[in-house]
């Protein structure tokens, strides 16, 4: 049984689905923190703290997929042969063109509110975005759903529903940046 | 920055022979601390002069060790440029990090490391003036405990850098320490409170010291600390507040212009004000108005605590924006926590407290000395990882991203900061020409989106990929940040299995080839028989091996065919055939090879003890499992 047989799933003892409660998963990683955290092993000898130090890792890169939901579905659908995380030019292709309509408006609007420093115009695109992603995020638990049920089908709305959720993180992340920066300017 | 290298040959070899003597260290910016575990409880141990705070100040002279801590201090304004202090903003920086800021004679033609030119016509690098630090406070704790140390865990600013840790470990080493880990030193701080007080909940501390400032947001539960986040800024602290002083009492003074001009142009002058301002910001921490006569110019100044409050303010400020940030990447708000620590002695500052309270809505909790706290919670660590407990464990994370250069200096992150350490990325990089046998590698922390904006690590370049078509060889690169938040690399050409050699070039810091340069020099200034100490080392890292192999062997020799086992038998009967001998090296060989020869048996244990881990999950979730266990997967994304 070495790292690369084991899905993220297995290792933290999981069932290898979609839904997921964050309550488990916290508790499976710290019971299993305990057992392989380098610390716990101090007195080791060297290739034994190597091996550890590969279970320790394998554990805290499971955690941190499937802790996040966004990283969950998308590793769920890479076991499943699909892949959206290479960014390539193909991939697009996916993306609805009225959803990519959408977002260059509102990048559009972004860009004018915050040349015109209209701070209230920024907060409502902010909540405009953060609704479209609990939706998308809807849309994804639901298709996996249908997935988990046996309808394959389901798989390419996923992947569409992920690559919208990657613009919307992208410009929540700018909106983020733009915040940091009004921040910095009040300081002077 | 290092080639996955671990396994450090005799790394561990020190530890079973000193009876737990482990200790805690705050290599500080302006002071530095041992602490150790008495009786269950850490303290800090005082030096010959009953404190327990070590100035971080190293004066050389022209022959004959340097002095250290407050004598060193004390010479400050008669040979500013010998007497180096708060070295630790010079700590894996290159020089032009530091070109204008630094007050000491630089080597301009040392890029990637600071060298200062001090008495003797000698030249240091931080790293060795950190390790005189070191070693002093090695002294004080091997007299305090009687025999030499197994081990330290030392403590650096949670938002350090690669490059800024591996130069504190290294200044270990040169020290003669074993340096069990690197703790971050907001982590050290709630772990000693959380001790202390045995508090749980959900905990900021805001950590403001000399020269750095950091913040962290932790959550303590059932004997485990999880650091949920982590910022801050490594070029903030109390040093800042003294310097924003020292412009105001110079502004202030009656000698004008002339006054100011006088202090620029002499370093001795400008290093006996700030002494001079630093206590005059003790003072207004308990009084409203200071008066003084500053050195070098007649006349008296004064100061109330408001003008100093305002000439401080942008300083506090610069904390805003790391505190938000931490407190969003841990998916909190202010109002979730329960408590906010501070630590460090610039927090004393009434001003600062009021603007924590501020900030996180609460009066800030500093019932801990805010100098010790961190050394204590070092030591706490350091008989944590000794004793191999697993009921207090400390969870931490990697402060920045890692990510790689791409075409057009874009940054693409393959680490996102605030993930739990020790964490990798894998990432799978194919040729673009025909009979290329080669790439370049450009490895950067930092948040930023181009290359340039972000704090480069260093340079790989990765050598002997068979040739082939574009495209066919697939080479596969393993970040790894281990539990220190020091950097490992290696590559592995995916088609033909080959370990791909790697070429590190650090873009700061000091290459192995100086490191051992240096120990061997502090070898023989030291006067120590190496030879005698190496083969006592082997001979207790090879006794020790043994024994962990013989209970190993009773408890699951089942696990075993009869041929492996006598592959086994033969490599412990040659190690304890060396180990009566007078050769050290060939101890230390028969040890990896008897560790080589192990390697399997190991593993088959480790299974063996997951798969009982596991056995406690519910039937209906084992079934499940086995029901969609899929043919093998790749963890990460593959780009190329």
């Amino acid at each position: 049984m070495t790292s690369e047989e084991q899905t993220y799933f297995d290792i933290l003892g999981l069932a290898r689905r979609y839904a997921l409660d964050p309550r488990e998963l916290e508790e499976r990683y710290r019971a299993l923190s305990r057992q392989w955290h380098p610390d716990v092993h101090g007195r080791a000898s060297p290739a034994e703290r190597v091996r550890i130090l590969q279970r320790a890792t394998d554990l805290n890169q499971a955690y941190r997929v499937l802790r996040n939901d966004d990283e969950r579905a998308a590793y769920l659908l890479r076991l499943e042969g699909v892949d959206i995380g290479a960014e390539e030019p193909g991939a697009q292709a996916q993306v609805d063109p009225t959803f990519l309509a959408e977002m260059l408006e509102l990048r559009e609007a972004l860009a004018e509110a915050q040349a015109a420093r209209d701070e209230q115009a920024v907060r409502a695109i902010e909540a405009m975005v953060r609704r479209r992603c609990e939706e998308a995020r809807a849309q994804v638990a639901a298709g996996f759903v249908r997935l988990e049920a046996g309808d394959r089908s389901a798989l390419a709305d996923i992947a569409r529903r992920l690559i919208e959720l990657r613009y919307l993180r992208r410009f929540h992340d700018e909106l983020d940046r733009y915040e940091e920066a009004r921040l910095l300017d009040a300081q002077g | 920055m290092s080639l996955l290298q671990i396994a450090e040959p005799g790394e561990s070899r020190a530890r079973q022979a000193c009876h737990g003597r482990v200790v805690g260290i705050d290599l500080g910016t302006t002071h530095s601390l041992v602490a150790c575990v008495r009786d269950g409880q850490p303290v800090c141990l005082p030096g010959p002069d009953g404190e327990v705070l070590l100035p971080s100040v190293v004066h050389y002279r022209s022959s004959g060790p340097p002095l250290v801590g407050a004598e060193a201090a004390a010479m400050a304004h008669l040979a500013p440029y010998d007497t180096i202090a708060s070295v630790k903003r010079l700590m894996g920086r290159g020089l032009h990090d530091v070109m204008g800021k630094c007050p000491y004679r630089l080597n301009e033609r040392s890029e990637s490391v600071v060298r200062l030119r001090v008495a003797g016509g000698r030249e240091v690098t931080p790293v060795e003036v950190s390790a005189e630090i070191l070693r002093v406070l090695r002294q004080r704790a091997e007299q305090a405990l009687g025999g030499e140390l197994a081990g330290a865990v030392i403590t650096v600013p949670a938002y350090f850098d690669d490059a800024q840790r591996q130069a504190t470990k290294d200044a270990g080493r040169l020290a003669g320490l074993e340096v069990l880990r690197l703790l971050n030193e907001p982590t050290a701080a709630a772990l000693a409170y959380g001790l202390d007080r045995r508090r749980e909940g959900r905990f900021a501390v805001f950590d403001l010291g000399g020269g750095t400032f950091d913040i962290s947001i932790l959550d303590l539960r059932d004997g485990i600390f999880t650091v949920l986040a982590t910022a801050g800024d490594t070029a903030l602290g109390g040093d800042d507040m003294d310097r924003a002083l020292v412009e105001l009492i110079c502004a202030r003074h009656p000698g004008g212009a002339a006054f100011a001009a006088s202090v620029e142009a002499d370093p001795g002058l400008a290093r006996h004000l700030l002494l001079q301002a630093r206590q005059v910001k003790h003072r207004l921490s308990s009084e409203e108005l200071v008066r003084i006569t500053p050195v070098g110019g007649e006349g008296e100044v004064q100061i109330s605590r408001a003008d100093f409050e305002q000439a401080i303010a942008p300083l506090l400020q610069r904390t805003t924006l790391p505190c938000r940030r931490a407190l969003k990447d841990a998916g909190l708000t202010a109002a979730d926590l329960d408590g906010v620590v501070l630590v460090g002695g610039a927090t004393r500052v009434p001003a600062l407290r009021r603007h924590v309270a501020e900030l996180f809505g609460r009066p800030p909790l500093c019932d801990l000395d805010p100098d010790q706290v961190v050394a204590l919670g070092a030591a706490a660590q350091a008989e944590i990882i000794y004793s191999e407990r697993n009921d207090m464990l400390l969870v931490d994370v990697t402060p920045l991203s890692l990510g790689l250069e791409l075409m057009g200096g874009i940054v693409e992150k393959i680490i996102p900061r605030n993930s739990r350490v020790p964490t990798r990325a894998r990432q799978v990089f194919t040729t673009y020409a025909d009979g290329q046998t080669g790439f370049d590698l450009h490895v950067v922390q930092g948040e930023r989106e181009t290359a340039a904006d972000c704090r480069s690590l260093a340079r790989f370049q990765l050598r002997g990929i068979p040739p082939a078509a574009a495209g066919v060889a697939r080479l596969e690169v393993t970040f790894l940040i281990d539990e220190n938040g020091l950097l490992h690399v290696t590559a592995r050409e995916q088609t033909s299995g080959k370990e791909a050699s790697i070429q590190v070039k650090p873009s700061y810091g000091l290459t192995e080839e100086e490191i051992e340069r240096m120990l061997l020099d502090s070898y023989e200034h030291g006067a120590e028989d190496v030879a005698r100490r190496q083969l006592l080392e082997q001979r207790v890292e090879a006794d020790r091996i043994l024994n962990a192999l013989r209970a190993a062997l009773a408890a699951d020799g089942h696990l075993l065919e009869p041929a492996e086992r006598a592959r086994l038998d033969e490599a412990a009967a040659a190690l304890a055939a060396a180990r009566e001998g007078q050769d050290h090296r060939l101890i230390a060989e028969r040890i990896q090879a008897l560790d080589r020869a192990s390697q399997e048996f190991a593993q088959r244990r480790m299974d063996q003890s997951l798969s009982r881990a596991v056995a406690g999950r519910s039937l209906h979730d084992v079934e499940r499992a086995v029901h969609l266990q899929e043919p093998a997967t790749e963890g990460e994304p593959c780009p190329g």
